[in-house]
């Protein structure tokens, strides 16, 4: 009997994780998150802080061998300020692994973003997972998964015993999903640069789920993966996808509605990352997760996002709903 | 187009954006292709006897027959045939026809070529509409300034079709490769850059049997020309003469990733930017990379120095070529460097534009948009043997002193073969 503790667990990523964990016999799952999931979940629940002392009791009290970390702000929530943004992910993280190493907890899974890497001209296409991060732009919570996994790399080398996955996966699609790409595809009419289509990867968020509950399952030491669905597309291409028709912007409306603010924004949109984003392609390769996890996304990039299409408005209303609740 | 094949990805692509081509064929071919046979037949027994009078004639006949049987699919698959196969005759017909005017004659005849090269893709009813607009202005007087405007609303019908491939990708129903490449944009780009390199610049080639049908290769090309239409060139040899067709995935330089409209005009047409990561990518799932080492040194290349092969880089391409144990196939292109004769490069209004280089021709920028027609040089693409690579090994892409001395063989190869092809021609235009 193992114990996995699942935090963040009022997201509906965490929520799909622990439904494909608990297909698995002989795993006891503990979901945590600061408030009670709205509808009832049939799982364990525990509301906590998500500090380090409240984190290191609960892992004590528990046993767990497995912490798999899904509480980060900006994913499901709209954006949040800085300074929250940075003591909510990276300072969170910080304290989870500390709390984990002295609870002598076996495996961390932590969620990351393909966009750690940034949006270069000159970046190759399909990136490995030894490729350098790159922050672009100051937009959480790229920003704090860049700081996250620079924190990480250094930790998992002077802490040998604890192994650390870091999932970095490709933008969140499906329906009912709240996540940065969601929050930009779920507009009437997405803004894209003029004379730019780079090529986006996406992931249903059923894949991820599948990806996250293998990565905590599997006894392989494996650090970083790569988990993307098949079959990239332009971004154009994506948008038109889901039903909608992109909206070409010059490259200094994109700058001026980030110097103005508020005032212009509403000409440029939802814009949930970096401009850049919508100028270079951040790709990578996933064939390490394939090989490593045994792991095949189900969905690839048309099969997701022409679901997107099918659902329509059912979408936005709750993600309106998701981002009025404030909770972490 | 076969060659893909590592990618699976890619494969289920293919075979969806091929489909509804190949329905469309096995359909005229396997049910209804005796109705209008013989009609058709007739027709040109007729031609034959009496050059005007009966294309004329038999065009009103035919019109009718069409118009009788517009709403029948049958019928409409049958004339999408017959619609080629009467342009086709026509083109035969005033290529036939003695002149002394050769080239205007051959102009005619190359764009009705171009013409039924697009039917061969075009819906039936397009296709049709397309058969009727043909017999009824075009005759097989070229002289005709009637030929000229009937030629006219034929090409401007054929770009009002091209909008239904538009308003397909604007609903977002079509495929990609992974590095955006859209084959219905490449298969629609084709006849254009047919008729360049059939009737513009009239290349002729040498050693295509050396480059591979489906297995991976690095091709390796002098550079020059201020735009990179000698690629396009490399990739339509490859596409209309090889014997297994095949998209060419050339390397461009990163600064044109930069660009607005540029960057991804080339990625939907196959080019992808020059990295050795992604080189090596493509060269992995087998796919056929043609690279110009001499990079903008060779574009940007003055006209006194034509010919003269620049600095082949750092010898980036033979460590892509050594890692993927890739074949080198060394290409001399001759005939570009006339396209536009760069007598001068403007650096400070380069600078002030942010190019690399701004070129001055005898007709640029003088002329304004009409100074970037290419000059009709005659061409010639001459493919050499290959240089295998797998016999020293994966590892010896790290050994500089090989990887040089592979670069500048490629190098003198190519540099000979321009010298010898350079002296052997008479004139720039004729060959």
């Amino acid at each position: 009997m193992s114990t996995i503790v699942i935090t963040g667990i009022r997201s509906r990523l965490a929520q799909l994780v622990a439904g494909v964990l608990q297909a698995q016999s002989d795993v006891r799952i503990i979901g945590v998150d600061r408030e009670p999931p709205p509808t009832p979940l049939d799982i364990e629940f525990r509301s906590l802080e998500l500090r380090g002392t409240h984190i290191l009791d609960l892992l004590q009290e528990t046993g767990a061998q497995t912490v798999i970390h899904l509480a980060q702000l900006g994913e499901e929530q709209a954006l949040v300020g800085r300074e929250m943004a940075v003591s909510g992910n990276v300072m969170t993280t910080i304290e989870l692994l500390g709390a984990c190493v002295t609870a002598k907890v076996r495996r961390v899974v932590l969620r990351d973003s393909i966009f750690a890497y940034g949006a270069r001209y000159d970046q190759p296409m399909f990136l490995s997972e030894s490729a350098p991060l790159q922050i672009t732009g100051r937009l959480s919570p790229f920003k704090d998964y860049v700081e996250i996994a620079r924190f990480v790399a250094d930790f998992s080398v002077k802490h040998p015993n604890i192994s650390i996955i870091t999932l970095r996966c490709a933008g969140l699609i499906g329906q009912g999903v709240s996540s940065p790409l969601m929050r930009y595809l779920n507009q009437p009419n997405p803004r894209v640069m003029f004379g730019f289509d780079p090529i986006i990867q996406v992931l249903h968020h059923d894949d991820a789920a599948i990806a996250l509950a293998l990565a905590a399952l599997t006894p392989e030491d494996c650090g970083v993966l790569h988990v993307a669905a098949d079959m990239p597309v332009t971004l154009a291409h994506a948008i038109r996808m889901t039903g909608r028709q992109p909206i070409p912007l010059l490259n200094p409306a994109f700058d001026a509605a980030r110097i103005l603010g508020e005032t212009i924004s509403f000409a440029v949109g939802a814009l949930p990352f970096d401009p850049l984003f919508l100028r270079y392609p951040c790709t990578v390769d996933t064939s390490k997760a394939r090989s490593v996890l045994n792991f095949a996304p189900q969905y690839d990039s048309y099969t997701a996002l022409r679901e997107l299409a099918s659902i329509g408005t059912t979408t936005e209303q709750s993600l309106n709903e998701e981002q009025l609740t404030p909770s972490g | 187009m076969q060659n893909h094949s590592e990618d699976t990805e890619h494969d289920i692509d293919m075979s969806v954006a091929e489909q509804p081509a190949t329905n469309n064929t096995d359909q005229a071919e396997n049910s209804h292709d005796s109705a209008l046979t013989p009609n058709t037949s007739d027709q040109t027994a007729q031609t034959s006897e009496d050059v005007e009078t009966t294309t004329v004639a038999s065009s009103a006949q035919d019109t009718q027959a069409s118009e009788n049987g517009t709403n029948t699919s049958p019928s409409q698959t049958t004339e999408t045939r017959s619609a080629a196969a009467v342009i086709e005759d026509l083109e035969v017909e005033i290529r036939s026809i003695p002149t002394t005017q050769t080239e205007s004659r051959d102009l005619a005849a190359d764009l009705l070529k171009l013409i039924r090269q697009n039917l061969e893709r075009a819906t039936p009813p397009a296709a049709e509409q397309v058969l009727t607009m043909v017999r009824e202005n075009l005759t097989g007087d070229y002289l005709d300034p009637d030929f000229w405007r009937g030629m006219g609303m034929v090409l401007q019908y054929q770009l009002e079709e091209t909008r239904g491939l538009i308003e397909r990708h604007l609903k977002g129903d079509y495929t990609t490769d992974p590095f955006g490449m859209d084959m219905e944009i490449v298969e629609a780009v084709r006849p254009f850059m047919a008729f360049l390199y059939n009737s513009w610049w009239r290349v002729s080639t040498e050693g295509l049997d050396y480059v591979p049908e489906n297995s991976r290769a690095l091709m390796v090309s002098n550079h020059s020309g201020t735009l990179p239409w000698d690629g396009a060139m490399i990739a339509t040899a490859i596409m209309e003469e090889h014997a297994q067709p095949r998209v060419v995935r050339s390397l461009h330089l990163s600064w044109f990733s930069t660009l607005p409209v540029v960057a991804p005009t080339l990625a939907t047409l196959g080019q992808v930017q020059g990295l050795p990561e992604n080189a090596i990518r493509l060269l992995n799932k087998d796919e056929l990379v043609c690279v110009f080492p001499e990079g903008l040194k060779g574009v940007g290349k003055l006209f006194k120095d034509r010919y003269q092969l620049a600095r082949f880089g750092r010898g980036g391409f033979i460590q892509m070529a050594l890692r993927t144990s890739s074949p080198i196939i060394p290409v001399a292109v001759i005939g570009a460097e006339e396209i536009y004769p760069m007598l001068a490069n403007a650096k400070p209004i380069a600078r002030l534009i942010g190019f690399p280089y701004f070129p001055i021709t005898p007709f640029f920028p003088w002329l304004g948009l009409l100074g970037t027609i290419p000059l009709p040089s005659k061409w010639t693409i001459v493919f050499h043997e290959p240089i295998e690579t797998e016999i020293y090994g994966t590892k010896a892409a790290d050994n500089p002193l090989l990887v040089a001395e592979l670069s500048e063989r490629v190098r003198t190869i190519i540099q000979a073969t321009l010298k010898e092809k350079t002296a052997a021609r008479k004139s720039i235009f004729f060959g």
